[in-house]
């Protein structure tokens, strides 16, 4: 098992080097130059020149990236932003709690509403709350995201007054936003679970513990969902990233001073140290959330499990072809 | 019952596909609504009322009447006309970057499944690069790179899609590739594109034909998203998230500003939706009777 984990860890490793190249990358050749976009026009060549040499911007591109990358590895430095001239770690560490707050309380929802309504829908196939709850299933997955979050603004916060506009100040400014995300989410873990445990039910297993007379309730939580859980795991797991991803668009509908809204911010300002450094983050955070579900399936199916501590080159090989 | 086999016609797999969508009301009605509106859009000019850049701010913030349907915004610009002169951006941004990027993605997964090994490995370590990136984020940061309008939008989203129709079809192509058929035209010498596009490409039809239609509604989604972040499409293009994007300073007096090109998005990526299901219910072989 442990195996396991280091080759997953050591196998992450390569692809955020990649992904930290491919935005460094974009961000270089991003046409402007940003010491005009900074000091104006009007700068002297000299000005223009002392900047450029103060932020490393005179160097080679490889040097360049080299010296970026050397910084982020060992000091966990991401370089000075060019708007504030502050130091972009430590803007990423104090706006990167709020954000990560925000996609755990989305997961929650997504999580507790679409598995719970997956397995009513499952329980009742063909049922007309099935069929309400598909499709509600689809108007939840193409609703807009910032559409869902401005309409939810209107009806709770502007007519019901139920709950704050906009802001971060305290639990009460989590609930609106996180419902948004929460809501759209939803919709897909519910399918996930929905056609999953219809796919269990239908197994040989669960005709087994029927027989054996064992309760509805046991069978579909003991039986059914524990088989049903890895398709589930696999969709909560992606909703979390995407979560991530999702709170840009989120904190700007609600003004909530996360990473989102400082990378958006950085974007109009073009402050290129800001953009890469958010990206990065966000990047990184992704990777350990899908490496994350990677470890929570082998926790759940032993069949991952069997692989990688089988002792015989036969156990293996058995693992592999059940996993593939 | 044998009489009744001779006197089946023989349909080809199109008929067939059509005669199970057909069965599927809602998918029906999903397609029928693409139908109208891309039409109505592409008729923009002949239906619009007002053009859609037509300001009169003495008629400013009129409620949706039987003159403006759905009312008139801060410049006084008729709502309705913005929305059909605006579903030809959405509607375009949609199908194009979903074309492009399935096509580029078919070719990227169909060469990966193909060849295998090492070809496979390459190709599937570049897109895992541009998968540890959510795709939105991904579609953020190039369209941060190109800068604003429609071009931007529609190249920024293609780029982030294009992996997934990649990893769609990789899968269902390394498992034909080991198909006896394949075998047998490599036996007869046919030449790897001749094999790829004539025997296999065909086999896997129906899933990229499902995934782009979903692809259209997200690509949608994802533009009019770039759009309200204001990196997208820029005012007074009237494409729906842009829309939306000017009207929240709006919202608490004249909430119908944000809720009508909301619900043309709404409405539109749930047609898709409901199309896409439908589809892929119908070419499934597994769903024949």
């Amino acid at each position: 098992m442990l195996r396991y984990f280091i080759k997953r860890l050591l196998s992450m490793i390569p692809v955020l080097l990649a992904v930290t190249f491919l935005i460094f990358t974009m961000m270089y050749f991003t046409p402007g130059d940003p010491a005009t976009i900074i000091l104006g026009d009007q700068a002297s060549p000299e000005q223009v020149a002392k900047w450029r040499a103060a932020r490393d911007l005179d160097k080679p591109f490889f040097q360049q990236f080299g010296n970026y990358l050397w910084k982020i590895v060992s000091r966990g430095d991401f370089g000075i932003s060019y708007k504030t001239g502050k130091n972009v770690t430590s803007a990423l560490l104090e706006r990167f709690p709020t954000t990560f707050i925000l996609a755990i309380a989305t997961c929650v929802i997504a999580i507790l509403l679409g598995v719970f309504l997956g397995i009513l829908a499952a329980n009742r196939q063909g049922s007309w709350i099935d069929n309400i709850l598909r499709l509600f299933g689809m108007v939840g997955v193409s609703m807009p995201i910032f559409w869902l979050g401005l309409l939810l603004i209107l009806w709770f916060a502007v007519k019901l007054k139920w709950l704050p506009v906009s802001g971060w100040y305290g639990p009460k400014y989590i609930v609106l936003p996180a419902i948004t995300m929460g809501l759209t989410f939803t919709a897909s873990i519910m399918r996930t679970t929905r056609s999953s445990m219809l796919d269990c039910i239908k197994q040989d297993y669960v005709v087994t513990a029927l027989a054996k007379g064992q309760s509805d309730r046991v069978i579909t939580y003991h039986h059914v969902l524990r088989n049903a859980l890895i398709p589930i795991i696999t969709a909560a797991g992606s909703v979390f990233g995407i979560a991530l991803a999702g709170a840009v668009i989120t904190e700007q509908v609600f003004s909530i001073p996360g990473l989102g809204s400082l990378m958006v911010n950085a974007i109009t300002t073009r402050d290129y140290p800001l953009i890469r450094g958010s990206v990065v983050l966000l990047a990184v955070s992704f990777s350990m959330v899908n490496l994350l579900v990677d470890f929570l399936y082998a926790f759940v199916d032993p069949r991952i499990k069997a692989q990688f501590s089988g002792k015989t080159a036969k156990r293996k090989k058995v693992g592999e072809e059940i996993v593939e | 019952m044998n009489q009744e086999l001779l006197l089946t016609k023989r349909r080809s797999m199109f008929e067939e596909v059509w005669i199970r969508f057909l069965r599927k009301p809602i998918a029906v009605l999903g397609g029928l609504i693409i139908l109208i509106v891309t039409l109505s859009c592409l008729l923009a000019p002949v239906i619009a009322p007002y053009d859609y850049d037509d300001q009169d701010v003495t008629r400013k913030f009129t409620e949706p009447n039987k003159d403006f349907f759905f009312g008139t915004d801060n410049l006084g610009r008729d709502v309705f006309s913005r929305l059909l002169y605006g579903g030809r951006i959405s509607l375009m941004v949609g199908f194009v970057s979903a074309s492009v990027a399935a096509v580029f993605g078919v070719a990227f997964g169909g060469i990966a499944g193909f060849y295998g090994k090492k070809t496979d490995n390459i190709i599937m370590r570049i897109l895992d690069v541009f998968m540890a990136l959510p795709q939105m984020l991904l579609a953020i940061v190039i369209s941060a790179m190109l800068g604003t309008g429609i071009k931007g939008a529609i190249i920024a989203v293609t780029i982030a899609t294009i992996p997934r129709y990649a990893q769609a079809v990789r899968g269902p192509i390394l498992a034909i590739r080991n198909q006896e058929f394949v075998e047998a035209a490599f036996a007869i010498d046919a030449s790897d594109s001749r094999i790829i596009l004539r025997h296999i490409l065909p086999n896997v039809l129906s899933p990229i034909i499902v995934q782009v239609t979903l692809g259209v509604g997200s690509a949608i989604t994802m533009a009019a998203s770039l759009s309200f972040l204001g990196l997208g499409v820029q005012p007074p293009y009237p494409e729906w998230g842009a829309m939306i994007s000017a009207a929240r300073v709006y919202i608490l007096d004249h909430s119908y500003l944000v809720t009508f090109p909301g619900l043309a998005i709404a409405i539109v990526v749930l047609a898709l939706n409901l199309l896409g299901d439908g589809l892929r219910d119908a070419m499934d072989p597994r769903w024949k009777e």
